[in-house]
């Protein structure tokens, strides 16, 4: 029984030890985590809104949620992209729900309502089925859509084979995403 | 220090990890299908065997023989935890190719094994001095894979950015080198590779 004790004892002692120099690591590296994350999230930003050069030219539309977060659930994020003063586009971020699980999407819109890209930031989809949403080849059919497009899986957008739920509800929320600029502009 | 000094060397090549006792390969045939990341890979698991080694040898008087396995899982889990949230705040690129195979370095056996085997019995100085060679034949077998794999499998080895070697574009690399079969038999090959010069060294 004493021995039990004084193992426990050990145990704790070691795990305590542990878990105080664990701490101290997050809470140093804990910032430039957060950092990086962001610093990858406006790049894939950049690419969208092809002259936007620093994550500055982002404005994030928070005024927007109240209202728009009701209409659509599955709404993240929406910014504004300046070049020199001027309005060049929106970002909306969205995540939908896809095969195996949430789909984090940006897509980049002009002011003249057309789609000018998407991207992909996170996803736990199959891989070599729904993971294909990553590839080039299957978001460019996006670039240059704009509301009057029927944007439809099997008409003017083609579905990743094997895959028609992650296709659908990438092509579903970029629809959407037009919808909310349209309203916004 | 004669004896610190056999106990590093011991882990370049008599001993070393992968192509000798055959441990933590997993990991290895993964990561090996470029140079750049052999280097991260293998300094990640080098830092953790050399920590943990130093502090389960510190604590191996007070470490009761029925708890010891809960011990040492609980000091490398804490030296791998720390490696993934540094990699993730300061070598964030390479940290994302990477991945899961950062914080499976908790069940790389070399490491858990280097502390039973040896930690656990020997002092901070010769524990240390194993830690760092066996990290250093970890990574140098990385390496070698490395380049092999990478050079042959895309014509060219780029270190942080820069191409180094280049067979030119009339070399067709053969893909199969960067997938999985290629890192089986690179690894084959470097294994005869070795016990032929030992063997001649012998005779």
């Amino acid at each position: 029984m004493r021995n039990i004790i004084r193992l426990g004892i050990t145990l704790m002692m070691v795990c305590f030890i542990a878990a105080g120099s664990l701490a101290a690591t997050y809470s140093l590296t804990k910032e430039r985590i957060a950092l990086q994350k962001m610093e990858e999230q406006f790049k894939a930003y950049m690419e969208l809104l092809p002259g936007i050069t620093s994550a500055k030219d982002f404005k994030e539309r928070k005024d927007l949620y109240p209202k728009f977060k009701k209409e659509y659930k599955d709404l993240d994020k929406v910014f504004e992209g300046y070049v020199e003063g001027e309005r060049v586009g929106f970002i909306a971020q969205k995540i939908p729900k896809g095969y195996k699980g949430p789909i984090k999407l940006a897509v980049g819109i002009t002011v003249n309502g057309k789609a000018s890209g998407i991207a992909v930031i996170e996803h736990s989809e199959t891989p070599g089925l729904g993971a294909k949403i990553e590839e080039a080849s299957f978001q460019k059919q996006f670039k240059g859509k704009s509301l009057s497009d029927p944007l439809e899986v099997g008409e003017d957008i083609d579905a990743i084979s094997g895959a028609t739920t992650s296709s659908k509800a990438v092509t579903n929320a970029v629809k959407e995403a037009l919808e909310l600029c349209e309203k916004i502009k | 220090m004669n004896q610190v000094w056999h106990d590093f060397k011991s882990g370049i090549i008599a001993e070393n990890p992968l192509l000798r006792l055959m441990i933590g390969l997993c990991s290895a045939l993964a990561v090996s299908t470029r140079v750049e990341y052999g280097i991260f890979m293998g300094i990640a698991a080098s830092f953790v065997l050399f920590s943990s080694n130093i502090i389960i040898s510190a604590i191996r008087r007070w470490t009761a023989d029925q708890i010891r396995i809960p011990i040492f899982i609980t000091v490398i889990a804490s030296f791998v935890t720390i490696v993934d949230l540094v990699m993730r705040a300061y070598f964030y690129p390479v940290y994302k190719v990477l991945g899961v195979w950062i914080p499976l370095i908790v069940v790389n056996c070399i490491i858990l094994g280097r502390a039973e085997a040896f930690a656990y019995k020997h002092s901070i100085m010769r524990s240390a001095a194993d830690g760092l060679g066996m990290g250093a034949g970890y990574t140098l077998v990385l390496l070698v894979m490395g380049f092999i794999r990478e050079l042959s499998g895309t014509g060219k080895i780029i270190l942080f950015g820069q191409t180094l070697v280049s067979l030119g574009a009339g070399f067709e690399p053969p893909s199969i080198m960067i997938l999985f079969p290629g890192a089986f038999l690179t690894f084959g090959f470097l294994m005869a590779l070795l016990n032929i010069v030992q063997s001649r060294g012998r005779s």
